[in-house]
């Protein structure tokens, strides 16, 4: 389980396409392409590596009228996914 | 929230018209003179001179605002170019994955220190490759020592880290040479595919097609038919009803398209049919407002002679080529079907 106080970015070998209502994301190191949909991108928007985890779950929560509980497991399922993707990186505490 | 099916991406990027691969082709001309080769001769080529580098540097972002992440770089042979560094330079700079068509004789070392310093956004250099000795090879191409250039070339770009395959166009000259192709590819440490589809010159020219290999030939082919380009496809069966785009086997014009070294835009590099051009109007108002590109992104499974054929999907049908053949992209690319008919005989019955 993610810790919400952690701060992640986005890696740097990532090319990004946004487009309506989602983007296209391709790993260049594996060469695996990737689509996110709306929040998901917001998500990947929000990834600058200064926000924390709980910071990034109120956004969505503000942006969607989400329950915390909800929007908070959906954006840690999310973070994990991209870490497993070599997507992100958690940076160091 | 995240998918990763390459498969379903595509396909729903191309539904929606998202630009995702664009081939440039950067020059008409090439050092070598292939039996086979399709391309026109610079001479022979109407509509202007070639992109400059200036030209390159405003498509870029243009690209980019359209949604394309991979493009191929090709030709003729891209590095006669006296520019070809400087053009190289602008798009390595992009936002971009690249691939590189080339057949590597002209390949120097500041070419390979650039290729270097970019051999992660590479995804491959595809190097012409025809026999596995320099005989053979020398005569398809017509340019004695070609085949140690292009050999030394793939040794010094593998030692540089650089993604490096070969293609080989199979012919009637070459057909022999699979297994010994294979080995030398083992050798280098590279990947190598094969094509046995050769096709029309442009401009309607069918001499190259008589290089093309008979039934004969082609049924004792020494390379499983797995191995040949266009006829590994795996489709998802239900995408092919009458009225379903043609996005899964073709995705002209709409999650691809060409560029022509005098900047005319087309849905292919098959497709002479312009959309545009690059020196007179930004890319992504010709990808948006195109009526040819339009028009194609109309076209449905029903529209086509092969809609109901047993052997779709598997066959790849491919639009571009029924076109270089026959002028019309709704037309059984009959050279396709050929080598459907043989490879897939096995598979499907007697009676294909």
């Amino acid at each position: 389980m993610i810790d919400k106080k952690r701060i992640f970015t986005r890696c740097a070998d990532v090319i990004v396409r946004e487009m309506d209502g989602g983007s296209v994301l391709l790993n260049m190191d594996t060469g695996v392409y990737y689509s996110l949909n709306e929040t998901g991108t917001e998500l990947w928007s929000a990834l600058d590596g200064k926000r924390s985890v709980g910071e990034i779950i109120e956004m969505i929560c503000d942006s969607y009228d989400a329950a915390p509980q909800t929007a908070g497991a959906d954006v840690v399922e999310l973070l994990e996914d991209l870490e497993g993707e070599g997507l992100v990186r958690a940076l160091e505490p | 929230m995240i998918q990763k099916d390459r498969y379903d991406i595509f396909r729903q990027l191309g539904l929606e018209s998202r630009l995702i691969k664009v081939q440039i082709e950067l020059t008409h001309e090439c050092n070598l003179t292939c039996v086979h080769c399709k391309v026109r001769h610079a001479a022979e080529t109407a509509g202007g001179g070639e992109i400059t580098a200036g030209d390159v540097a405003a498509l870029l972002p243009e690209l980019r605002k359209t949604g394309a992440v991979h493009i191929n770089l090709t030709g003729g042979e891209l590095f006669t170019r006296p520019d070809i560094m400087e053009v190289l330079e602008i798009f390595f700079a992009g936002d971009f994955i690249y691939s590189v068509q080339t057949n590597a004789t002209l390949i120097g070392g500041a070419a390979l220190d650039l290729m270097e310093r970019n051999r992660k956004k590479i995804r491959a250099v595809a190097v012409s490759l025809y026999a596995g000795d320099a005989r053979t090879h020398d005569g398809v191409t017509g340019v004695e020592g070609s085949f140690e250039r292009t050999v030394e070339a793939v040794r010094r770009m593998k030692a540089r880290g650089i993604n490096v395959a070969a293609v080989t166009v199979l012919m009637g000259r070459n057909r022999t040479c699979a297994p010994q192709i294979a080995r030398l590819c083992r050798e280098l440490g590279i990947q190598h595919q094969f094509n046995a589809i050769i096709t029309p010159g442009e401009g309607g020219g069918d001499a190259p097609t008589r290089l093309r290999l008979s039934d004969e030939a082609l049924a004792r082919l020494p390379v499983p038919w797995e191995l040949i380009v266009g006829m590994d496809a795996h489709f998802d069966a239900e995408t092919f009803g009458a009225e379903q785009p043609i996005i899964s086997w073709c995705t002209m014009g709409r999650s691809s398209c060409y560029i022509e070294s005098n900047g005319e835009v087309y849905p292919c590099s098959l497709v002479e049919r312009s959309a545009g051009n690059i020196k007179r109007q930004p890319f992504s108002e010709i990808w948006r407002d195109s009526p040819v590109l339009k028009e194609i992104r109309d076209y449905r499974v029903r529209d086509f002679e092969c809609a109901g054929c047993e052997l779709l999907p598997e066959c790849c049908p491919c639009p571009g080529l029924a076109y270089a053949e026959q002028g019309d992209v709704h037309a059984a690319p009959r050279e396709a079907c050929r080598l459907s008919k043989i490879f897939l005989k096995g598979r499907v019955g007697a009676n294909v």
